[in-house]
């Protein structure tokens, strides 16, 4: 009685003239998991994204974890003690490197296994290099020559006068740098302006812009969008990108002042 | 009518589902993708996403597919036609092809499509036939279809068949209300070839409409999805691929068991693993890439422990909201080659207790568990189960069973490999569906040996350096 008087009228007058709105049509309901499976992992890639990795391909955040977010907010922690935030740093700068050195291009290799099995595998590439952003930047060569044995790292050093000028006044670069990927190194990408310059330096030495990857561990979204405009085809990989910059040109929530923290150098 | 005329409708009808040019382009990718297949694994035994398309004439699925197609520029992907797969017509049929109803399912050599589709997704190439729609015979050469990663199966009727149906992992429907696609066909036909309105509409009604409403309607039931609007639904179509895309990157397995997690593979982790199954590796090498990759695997593990909420206030005055981690944890590695991944998580969880479970195996079969230590309060503590290698599952089994009778929650429990075989997977998953399993490679089966192939030969001796050379 209730359905023929208003539920199927107002199915047909309403609810049907409405389906040609829809993306999609999901026939049978809630027992259709392939399209239930379909709508869940479109939104969560949605979300999972951030909106400047839509913008800029070159840009990669790590998949963060539980266990990835709950480093960030120990180091983040202003009350953290030292020894905690370089050991939570290392392990997150040493998942930030892992990451980069996936990015590497490779070479198909063979190899016979212990059991006579054949194993298709890749080689490293094995022209590479570290460059340090003098001081910060430092902090993450030790995850490096964990990863790399051996590796040669440079140094650059730019000095920053007040809050405008910047100035290059160090690096000592290897040799033949121009024939080798290169992993440039500075755990926060704030403004973008050192990284620019240090950039700008490597190209000038003759390195490709394709072959550098830029590995942070915090990015604020300013200095992204500085870097991926300027050298589209740079690699940029990080474990985070927060929120902005405040009026000092520091980033927010940030860390501080990630050098003085890790290298025990402020004041209190 | 004339048979020229039904030639004509024919090609037509063909044109609808059918670009020419889009072929070449496909063909073209997969001769530069050759040079990649080599670089695949060769017990790469994933199989391809085969997606089903199916709809009216002129309801827009060839705009779908090529959507589809455009969107996944970086996969190998192939697009199968079901007109590929008409019978050729006798010399009787072809003197009365206008009577020959070519939107019948019986005019589709079903058997060939399902041999062809088969061997598709075992990754073999195959010789997809190619059909002149002038002579109503099959050309030679054929097309030459190579392993792909993905399988698009397009035409009227390819729901028709249950076995076809069968192979699909998706399969979509493309509607397009009648009028649009009669009035999308009178343009095309009045336009672009220059009939007239009535031939167009004779048509119409003689052939395309009845079969739609007899066959291809009929099927509609059997899609997972609707598109409404074809090609104009880019919604649709984002959706699709991003599906597409995070199934390709699955292994097998992981669609099976939603617990199983293999780590995100890298070239870099790759390199790794070739240098520890090589057997040429030196000992210090294979400990060196061995604690990297179980150290990635720790990570990953520890990722999948639960967590509270914290706020905290960042050196700069604000305020970050992230988590705390879970306090309640430890470690237990199966002796020997489990105690080679301690360090690892010895270096990401300071302090964290570790307890121990020996299982000795007595010659191929029995096994037996002579001895363990557990941390006392384990019932209440999340715990990180330690071996390099998952082979039978047997010893898996064993002390996961240990573990529950300890009181430990079957939820709590993530077991870390560094390689898996797919049957100690099948056994471990099956019987204990809560746990969590993280490994960073899938292996390709067992020997006779129950040895893992092509695995990395005795991990302990490798790792301990008490191999007999």
């Amino acid at each position: 009685m209730q359905y023929s008087k208003f539920v199927k009228p107002a199915f047909d007058d309403f609810i049907l003239p409405t389906k040609k709105y829809a993306d999609i049509i999901i026939p049978r309901g809630g027992d259709n998991h392939v399209a239930i499976d379909l709508i869940v992992q479109h939104i969560s890639t949605k979300l999972g994204q951030h909106n400047l990795c839509k913008i800029y391909p070159n840009l990669y955040v790590i998949q963060s974890t539980f266990q990835i977010r709950g480093m960030h907010t120990l180091i983040r922690d202003a009350k953290t003690t030292k020894h905690d935030f370089i050991f939570y740093s290392d392990r997150l700068i040493r998942l930030v490197v892992e990451h980069g050195l996936g990015h590497l291009p490779f070479k198909e290799k063979q190899v016979n296994t212990p059991t006579g099995s054949v194993y298709t595998g890749v080689e490293f590439c094995k022209r590479l290099c570290g460059i340090s952003i003098i001081r910060s930047g430092e902090s993450m060569e030790n995850a490096l020559r964990a990863c790399c044995k051996g590796i040669k790292i440079g140094k650059i050093l730019i000095h920053r006068e007040g809050d405008n000028g910047q100035q290059l006044i160090y690096h000592n670069l290897p040799k033949n740098v121009a024939d080798r990927n290169v992993l440039l190194l500075d755990p926060i990408l704030a403004t973008g302006n050192s990284a620019v310059q240090a950039i700008s330096l490597l190209l000038q030495k003759g390195v490709q812009e394709s072959n550098i990857i830029f590995l942070n561990l915090i990015s604020a979204p300013q200095g992204v969008h500085v870097v991926c405009k300027r050298f589209p085809r740079i690699k940029i990989v990080t474990s985070e990108i927060d929120f902005g910059l405040n009026e000092d040109f520091h980033v927010i929530p940030g860390m501080g002042e990630f050098g003085d923290r890790y290298f025990g150098t402020d004041d209190n | 009518m004339g048979s020229k005329s039904v030639e004509e409708l024919l090609e037509n009808s063909v044109g609808v589902h059918f670009s020419g040019l889009h072929v070449d382009d496909i063909e073209l990718r997969n001769s530069e993708q050759q040079l990649l297949a080599t670089a695949e694994t060769e017990n790469d035994c994933r199989e391809p996403f085969v997606i089903g398309v199916a709809g009216g004439a002129a309801a827009g699925k060839t705009a779908v597919c090529d959507m589809i197609i455009e969107k996944l520029h970086d996969q190998r992907v192939v697009l199968v036609n079901q007109e590929s797969f008409y019978y050729d017509l006798t010399e009787e049929e072809l003197n009365h092809v206008h009577e020959y109803n070519f939107d019948h399912p019986d005019a589709f050599d079903t058997e060939n499509l399902l041999c062809c589709m088969e061997k598709l997704r075992h990754g073999l190439a195959v010789d997809v036939p190619n059909y002149d729609f002038k002579s109503h015979k099959r050309k030679l050469p054929a097309r030459k279809v190579n392993r792909s990663d993905v399988i698009i199966l397009e035409g009227i009727l390819v729901f028709h068949d249950p076995r076809v149906r069968e192979m699909m992992n998706m399969k979509i429907f493309v509607d397009t209300d009648a009028d649009v696609r009669l009035a999308r066909r009178i343009r095309r036909d009045t336009e672009e070839k220059g009939r007239d309105l009535k031939t167009v509409l004779d048509q119409y009604s003689k052939f395309v409409k009845p079969a739609f409403d007899d066959f291809i309607l009929p099927t509609k039931k059997y899609a997972d999805i609707i598109i409404p609007r074809g090609g104009d639904n880019h919604v649709a179509i984002d959706l699709i691929v991003e599906h597409i895309r995070t199934k390709l990157g699955q292994h097998n397995l992981c669609k099976i068991y939603p617990n199983l997690s293999v780590i995100q593979s890298t070239f870099q982790i790759r390199g790794m693993h070739t240098l520890i199954r090589d057997a040429k590796t030196t000992t210090h090498d294979f400990i060196f890439y061995s604690d990297r990759l179980i150290r990635l695997v720790v990570e990953h593990g520890l990722g999948h422990l639960p967590f509270k909420e914290k706020q905290v206030i960042t050196p700069t005055g604000s305020v970050y909201t992230g988590v705390e981690f879970c306090k309640r944890l430890c470690g237990i590695s199966i002796i020997r080659s489990g105690e080679s991944m301690e360090n690892a998580l010895r270096a990401c969880c300071k302090g964290i207790k570790i307890g121990k479970i020996l299982i000795h195996r007595e010659g191929d079969n029995g096994q037996q568990l002579i001895y363990h230590n557990l941390p006392k309060d384990i019932a209440d503590r999340n715990v990180l189960l330690l071996d390099p290698i998952l082979g039978t599952g047997n010893s898996a089994v064993q002390a996961i069973c240990l573990l529950l009778q300890n009181g430990v929650q079957e939820s709590n429990i993530i077991f870390l490999n560094l390689i898996s075989a797919p049957q100690g997977v099948h056994v471990v998953c099956k019987r204990f569906p809560r746990i969590k399993i993280v490994t960073s490679e899938i292996e390709f089966g067992l020997n006779e040996d129950f040895r893992v192939v092509p695995g990395m030969g005795e991990f302990g001796d490798r790792y301990f350096g008490t191999a007999d050379d």
